[in-house]
């Protein structure tokens, strides 16, 4: 399942907007280690090249999306379909951009749109069991393919960029 | 309904002359006649204009003898039974919101009414001016207490403290003349009292900021004292006052001594009596610096300060006009002087002179208002050092909004990490800059001097960062451990019988609901979650895909490992959730909900486990409003309450915690940024020093509403708008707040409400605007830089522990109390004054204040000798004080006092230009003071009391309270 949600700008890696993490089995601790590594992501997003990948960490992993300089990442369990993880930010994504898609570029503050966690909470219990008749749907379309987007280890996602220079 | 009233102690029955005409005739000779009556009202309408109402009998406690052990002192104790009840609110307008409501034991129930002293107590009174204890009593003190030295005591004979005359010298520190002390007791072994004496406004600056919705803001408060680089640590007014005998004779015979104050604008006797002050000065001190007072008053006038109330002079002791207003300073008043003399001084040690430099007093104070320069020098004073922090103020913030900016880069030392602030200095040819605190040099960013997003250069001295004292920043990203917050409160309601019966269920629930749409919730993420308890625990599924929420009672409580019937939707979102949290809302004011509800058994022990693990990962606010003594399963707590404890060393055993549950489950909600709220309603014993620990340990407050009835309106006007303004104050989530000092001064402890999480940093899981923080400070090396400053920078979300114990007992805080006074008195005896001069001690202005509020604390509900408070109530005002601000406790120590019949009749109801209803002058807290032509008037924070002289005017009375006298009734109106 999706255990935490961030929403970033990748110009700076300013947060914009994430998720409480209220599930009870994610309580903050187990976390913390991925959150740091995701602080370090960050600043290697402007070198990549990819809209959509999946970064392996080891214990979870994380599939992120990128739209119009703002990129959406999910921190999850391992089994949960990479299709399904995709399908929800992109829901994410069409949201936020119609709510606050111009103001992007100018704020200042980390986590300016906060108040968009409500949403991503109300989205993110739709898509938490994934045998609800509804994701199974989801999971069978064809229309989007998730097996070409490219599964990374950790590791070469925070080196990416450097051994160019 | 109308019945007389008669002190207890008092068997005559005495009518009263009524002399109608004498309304105005003071006649001040003490009666023998204790009848009067006195009448308590309400004030919660806000009264406007000035109605008088509400009251409650402190005249006699801060206006007996000095000594607290003597036997008349006794008499008044017997005769206090306070009552008060708590009012969060505490302004000039708001005062009084309720009437106490307070059994006493040996009177009728429903008697809410303190009494005044019977007349032979008011005798022994009358020798004592407050303020002013005579040589006799200082003697007597002495002689009474065999603990004191009486051979290094005995020329501490007292008098006249002088009144307060200026605060000019405090701003002469930047041209290193001396200062004035401000002396404020702050650490009496057994508890915290933060609030002494007068204070100075010299040199504060400092910052403070808005709550923006939602947003992590770090507060930087940097307060400066000078430092004085000599031993000139007591600098006196300069204001000689002659110490003929004549003095004590007028004093005892009556109130007609006129002390000398010079108006400042005196230069001539100023100047000479300077000259006496330093010639005794030398003889102090090897090392003195001169004060020139002349050019202090010069540069008073060239300032152009307006002097307004506070360099008024007036003669001490006459009738008119006293010296209460200088002690209660309107913070208005204060602020504006403040901002005034920042102006004008231009802070000339600051970076760039701006008037803001200094953080205001009302954020930052210290007991001192010169800095000692060594430990030697601080150890001689015996002042305690301390600085009293409150990071609120909402009132101030109004009229001088605090800057809030993004800047870049939050500039800091490199080596202690302060912000960068008006008083670092510039080195280097401007490249570098020099920390104020810790001496280290930094480099200087460019965008100070280079505005990149207009291409322009800018002027660094008009930054925000090095122009105002109390500034906000907006904290970037690496400040941010998790996003911001949201609001969570989660309402903790006893609903076993008690609070069925007394309406709190019903009243709380009304109030909930009529708050829902006031209470903060800027970005729609507020949640709301509720849990009853009784014997057992009950939660409601608030989820906003229900039509009504559900009730999911937990009944096996015995298990030890709490789990939660319904992770997800036990808090609601107060937007989506609304109309089931109104439904659940209405469901409790109809109150057949719980009529089945066991006998008084409640777990709230447990159910605070039950919250806390809900609010774990999010952390929050629990509201718990309590009607019964939790009394099963885990923290359960037996009536300890023994009335023949009271006024005895034991007593103190039951203001300490019966367990160390409460304490250590908010050592856990304060690590998960959990605060925890406690209103209280029981009648009976509630044990408030053990469940207080809960708001002690997590930034919380207490609310104490004794025997709260839903019958009573006055009862549920209080708890109203106390409730609702609770709910919907801006409140500072998840901070942390670290004070810095100036190389040398060393912080030894901190003491308020909230926990100490290492060494140096105060974690707050919530900052509320009315707690206030104390730190006490020591020096550990000599003091250079001929100033000494404090930053104190405060981490957190905006909205919209030190373990202390009372192991001495209340004598010994008592005993402190005064030995640290007579240790004040004798420092400044020794080293200020000429070895000569022994009949009398004139204090300066800076301390002349402290014998007051000593007498005050001494004689206040948390730690007069009394057999008749009982333990919940001394609890409560034990932490009240111990959290409060200075403003709030004030008051609450030396009440105001006005009788009325000091205004002329046109006069009353009269609006001043500032909109505020004019009142007479304060009078002196002295029970001679009580007219007993007419009434009689007293404020203390809490309650309003009248008080109805016997000799009252018929017509006067009819008119005005629609009553003859001898129908007037005592107690609460």
């Amino acid at each position: 399942m999706v255990l935490s949600t961030q929403i970033v700008r990748v110009a700076d890696g300013l947060p914009l907007a994430a998720s409480m993490d209220d599930e009870e089995h994610s309580n903050g601790k187990e976390l913390a280690e991925p959150k740091n590594l995701l602080r370090q992501l960050y600043k290697k997003l402007n070198n990549s090249v990819d809209q959509r990948c999946s970064i392996d960490t080891g214990n979870f992993i994380f599939h992120y999306y990128i739209e119009y300089g703002v990129c959406f990442l999910a921190i999850c369990d391992k089994q949960y379909p990479k299709k399904l993880a995709f399908q929800f930010l992109e829901e994410l994504q069409k949201e936020f951009n119609e709510k606050y898609g111009s103001e992007v570029g100018s704020v200042a503050r980390p986590y300016a749109f906060v108040k968009f966690d409500t949403f991503i909470q109300k989205t993110k219990k739709q898509y938490k069991d994934t045998r609800t008749t509804k994701n199974l749907n989801k999971l069978h379309e064809d229309l989007r393919d998730v097996t070409g987007i490219m599964t990374m280890n950790i590791r070469d996602a925070l080196v990416r960029g450097e051994t160019l220079d | 309904m109308q019945s007389n009233y008669s002190f207890q102690n008092q068997p005559s029955n005495y009518n009263a002359n009524l002399n109608v005409n004498q309304l105005q005739s003071q006649n001040r000779t003490t009666s023998k006649n204790p009848h009067d009556n006195l009448l308590v009202s309400d004030a919660n309408d806000g009264s406007p204009n000035g109605q008088l109402i509400s009251a409650e009998n402190h005249l006699t406690a801060t206006g007996a003898s000095f000594n607290p052990t003597t036997s008349s002192s006794n008499q008044f104790q017997n005769n206090q039974q306070f009552i008060r009840s708590y009012n969060p609110n505490i302004n000039n307008q708001q005062v009084g919101y309720s009437a106490s409501k307070y059994g006493t034991n040996s009177q009728e129930g429903a008697l809410q009414i303190s009494n005044f002293a019977p007349a032979n107590s008011l005798d022994n009174c009358n020798t004592s001016r407050l303020i002013s204890p005579n040589s006799q009593q200082f003697q007597n003190l002495q002689g009474n207490d065999g603990k004191i030295n009486a051979s290094s005591h005995r020329n501490i004979t007292a008098h006249v403290i002088v009144p307060p005359v200026s605060r000019v010298s405090n701003h002469d520190a930047v041209q290193h003349q001396q200062l004035p002390v401000d002396a404020r007791f702050d650490n009496p072994p057994s508890h915290q009292l933060n609030n002494f004496g007068t204070k100075g406004y010299g040199y504060s600056d400092s910052l403070q900021y808005q709550n923006l919705p939602g947003q992590h803001s770090i507060q930087n408060t940097s307060h400066l004292l000078h430092n004085q680089s000599n031993e000139n640590y007591y600098n006196n007014q300069v204001h000689n006052y002659s110490t003929t005998p004549n003095h004590i004779n007028n004093l005892n015979q009556n109130n007609v001594h006129n002390t000398l104050v010079p108006q400042f604008s005196n230069n001539q006797h100023f100047s000479s009596n300077t000259q006496q002050f330093n010639q005794e000065y030398n003889n102090a001190y090897d090392r003195l610096n001169i004060v020139n007072v002349n050019q202090i008053s010069n540069q008073l006038q060239n300032l152009a300060v307006k002097p307004a109330p506070l360099f008024k002079s007036y003669s001490f002791l006459s009738n008119n006009p006293p010296p209460m207003d200088n002690i209660y300073k309107s913070s208005e008043v204060l602020m504006d002087i403040e901002v005034e003399y920042n102006n004008k001084l231009k802070s000339l040690a600051s970076a760039a002179k701006s008037p803001f430099s200094n953080a205001a007093e009302c954020f930052m104070s210290c007991t001192v208002n010169a800095m000692p320069y060594s430990l030697k020098l601080l150890e001689k004073t015996k002042i305690p050092l301390g600085l009293v922090i409150s990071p609120f103020n909402k009132e101030f913030e109004e009229k001088h909004p605090i800057p809030v900016i993004n800047p870049e880069e939050i500039v800091r030392c490199h080596k202690c990490r302060t912000y960068i602030n008006p008083w670092i200095t510039f080195v280097d040819q401007g490249r570098s800059w020099r920390c104020n605190l810790c001496f280290a040099s930094n480099e200087l960013p460019s965008f100070f001097d280079w505005d990149s997003s207009t291409n322009q250069p800018a002027n660094r001295l008009e930054r925000p960062e090095l122009t105002h004292g109390v500034i906000e920043f907006i904290a970037p990203q690496e400040y941010m451990i998790r996003p911001p917050q949201p609001v969570v409160l989660l309402f903790i309601i006893d609903v076993s019988l008690q609070s069925i019966k007394n309406g709190m269920l019903k009243a709380a629930s009304k109030i909930i609901f009529d708050s829902l749409s006031s209470i903060p919730n800027v970005d729609g993420r507020t949640k709301v979650g509720f849990i009853t308890v009784d014997s057992s625990i009950h939660f409601y599924n608030l989820s906003a895909d229900l039509n009504e929420p559900q009730m999911l009672v937990i009944s096996d409580i015995d298990d030890d490992d709490p789990y939660l019937p319904l992770p997800m939707d036990l808090l609601g979102s107060l937007d989506e959730s609304r109309s089931l949290i109104e439904n659940l809302l209405d469901k409790f004011m109809q109150g057949n909900m719980f009529s089945n509800t066991p006998a008084n058994k409640n777990c709230l022990g447990k159910a605070l486990k039950f919250g806390y693990k809900l609010l774990n990962s999010l952390g929050g606010k629990m509201v718990v409003l309590q009607s019964t003594l939790p009394n099963i399963n885990e923290g359960s707590l037996k009536t300890r309450e023994d009335s023949k404890l009271y006024g005895t060393a034991k007593e103190a055993q039951l203001l300490l915690p019966a367990t160390q549950f409460y304490k250590s489950l908010a050592l856990d909600c304060s690590r998960s940024q959990i605060c925890i709220d406690l209103f209280i309603f029981n009648g009976e014993y509630n044990d408030i020093a053990t469940l207080s620990s809960c708001a002690k340990h997590t930034g919380g407050v207490v609310f104490y509403y004794p025997y709260f009835t839903f019958e009573n309106s006055l009862d549920v006007i209080k708890f109203s708008s106390e409730f609702k303004s609770f709910l919907s104050d801006s409140i500072g989530l998840e901070a942390v707040l670290r004070v810095r000092g100036s190389r040398g001064i060393q912080m030894t402890a901190y003491h308020g409400s909230f926990f100490l999480r290492s060494a140096d940093l105060i974690q707050l899981p919530n900052v509320n605007t009315t707690n206030a923080f104390t730190v006490e400070m020591t020096l550990d090396e000599n003091l250079t830089g001929g100033m000494a400053c404090f930053q104190t920078a405060l981490l957190h979300t905006s909205s919209s522990g030190v373990e202390r114990s009372l192991s001495a007992t209340l004598e010994d805080a008592r005993e402190a109390l005064i030995f640290r006074l007579i240790d004040i008195m004798s420092g400044y005896k020794r080293n200020c004054t000429s070895q000569g001069q022994t009949m009398q001690l004139l204090l300066p202005e800076s301390l002349n204040s402290l014998p007051l509020f000593t007498l005050g604390i001494l004689k206040s509900v948390f730690l007069r000798e009394a057999k008749n408070i009982n333990s919940d109530f001394r609890s409560y005002m034990l932490l009240h004080n111990y959290v409060s601000s200075i403003e709030t406790n004030v008051v609450n120590i030396v009440p105001k006092f006005w009788c009325l019949s000091n205004i002329a009749v046109s006069q009353i109801g009269e609006v001043s230009e500032n909109g505020e209803v004019k009142f007479p002058e304060l009078l002196n807290l002295s029970a001679d003071r009580l007219d007993k032509q007419g009434f009689n008037l007293l404020e203390n924070g809490f309650n309003i009391f009248l008080w109805i002289g016997s000799g009252i005017n018929h017509e006067m009375c009819q008119l005005l309270l629609n009553s003859d006298y001898s129908n007037l009734k005592n107690g609460k109106v």
